[in-house]
């Protein structure tokens, strides 16, 4: 099962076959949750959403035609999962809204960062960027998505994508240099 | 400049500059010690972030999701469960009523009760005609019949999968 293809698990899920389905939850949770964390910042947030966007999965691969892939299928279930989480709790409205430049306002003091290794470093500067960078970074850099991807994920145009990445390598840059991380991080 | 500048670092990194491109950023490079530290810092992130692995959810999210699953599943067989009941319930009132041959005087069914006054009577009797008018013997053992017997074994079959799933739980 581990070794199949995600199209015959997909196969396999429609016929009724469960194993299949637990196989692609093994296969993708902790992708989806990686994305989760970075939109909804929260742990509890992500793993209940997590669960929700899996049932919505499990209930809605009927409708997947295998015109795109089914990992950006996947993705945009999930996405529309933590957005519509991200609607019913009213004070992260605005977060959805955020714009960036607000955003990398709000980033002061030069001492959060004491003895962490590059990686988690690097991961809470993530945390630090507004949701739709946070979103875009992940899915390009972590999850290996094209823009093209990205965009069918999120509904946003390429261009659109691509200016979103431009301005969270902006952030991330600036943020690296205000905090004085760049010799940390060399 | 500094547009400029922002142009050419992103291409850099997305690894779409020309030759020209990529001759102007290093001339802007060497001219401004502060497009120097930006261009560190941006190499050493987009570095970084290209080494990123994703973090692992809780061992416990599979198995969850699919006891979560399993339970809605019980509950939507629960509700069809119902809805067979009431359709099966339905159905032998129908069969009664259609194969009872008695004349309108002495209907047994509705004349069970006697309490009832004889304006409900007459309602009831005026249904009952009509759906005898509407049907005959021969649809009733036609449509009815089969109906039943496959309402009696989806019955069946909804009992069997409940202690099924009984027994797993």
């Amino acid at each position: 099962m581990e070794n199949l293809a995600d199209d015959i698990l997909v196969k396999q899920i429609k016929a009724g076959n469960l194993k299949a389905y637990e196989e692609l939850i093994r296969r993708y949770k902790d992708r989806a949750y990686g994305l989760l964390l970075n939109m909804l910042k929260n742990k509890m947030d992500a793993e209940e959403v997590l669960q929700d966007a899996f049932i919505k999965v499990y209930y809605h691969i009927k409708d997947f035609k295998g015109k795109a892939k089914f990992s950006t299928w996947f993705y945009k279930i999930v996405y529309n999962t933590a957005l519509s989480f991200l609607r019913s709790k009213r004070k992260n409205m605005e977060k959805i809204t955020d714009t960036l430049e607000s955003a990398s306002i709000t980033i002061t003091g030069a001492d959060y960062f004491p003895n962490m290794k590059d990686e988690d470093l690097i991961r809470n500067i993530i945390e630090m960027l507004p949701v739709k960078a946070a979103l875009v970074v992940n899915l390009f850099y972590i999850d290996g998505l094209t823009i093209k991807e990205i965009a069918e994920v999120t509904n946003y145009s390429a261009d659109n994508v691509k200016v979103l990445l431009f301005r969270a390598r902006k952030l991330l840059r600036k943020i690296i240099i205000e905090k004085n991380l760049l010799e940390e991080l060399i | 400049m500094k547009e400029r500048f922002e142009l050419l670092i992103n291409k850099y990194v997305d690894g779409e500059l020309t030759g020209s491109e990529n001759n102007e950023l290093k001339e802007l490079i060497n001219k401004n010690a502060m497009f120097a530290k930006h261009f560190r810092a941006q190499i050493k992130a987009h570095n970084l972030l290209g080494t990123l692995q994703t973090p692992r959810a809780p061992d416990y999210i599979p198995e969850a999701i699919i006891k979560r699953i399993k339970r809605k599943e019980t509950a939507k067989e629960q509700r069809r469960f119902l809805y067979l009941m009431g359709a099966l319930l339905f159905s032998l009132l129908a069969a009664v009523i259609l194969f009872h041959k008695t004349n309108s005087s002495d209907f047994v069914f509705f004349n069970i009760s006697t309490y009832l006054n004889l304006q409900m009577r007459q309602i009831s009797q005026t249904i009952v005609n009509f759906l005898r008018r509407l049907t005959n013997t021969y649809f009733t053992i036609l449509i009815i019949l089969p109906f039943l017997i496959f309402l009696l074994l989806e019955e069946l079959e909804m009992i069997l999968k409940f202690k099924g799933n009984k027994r797993e739980t």
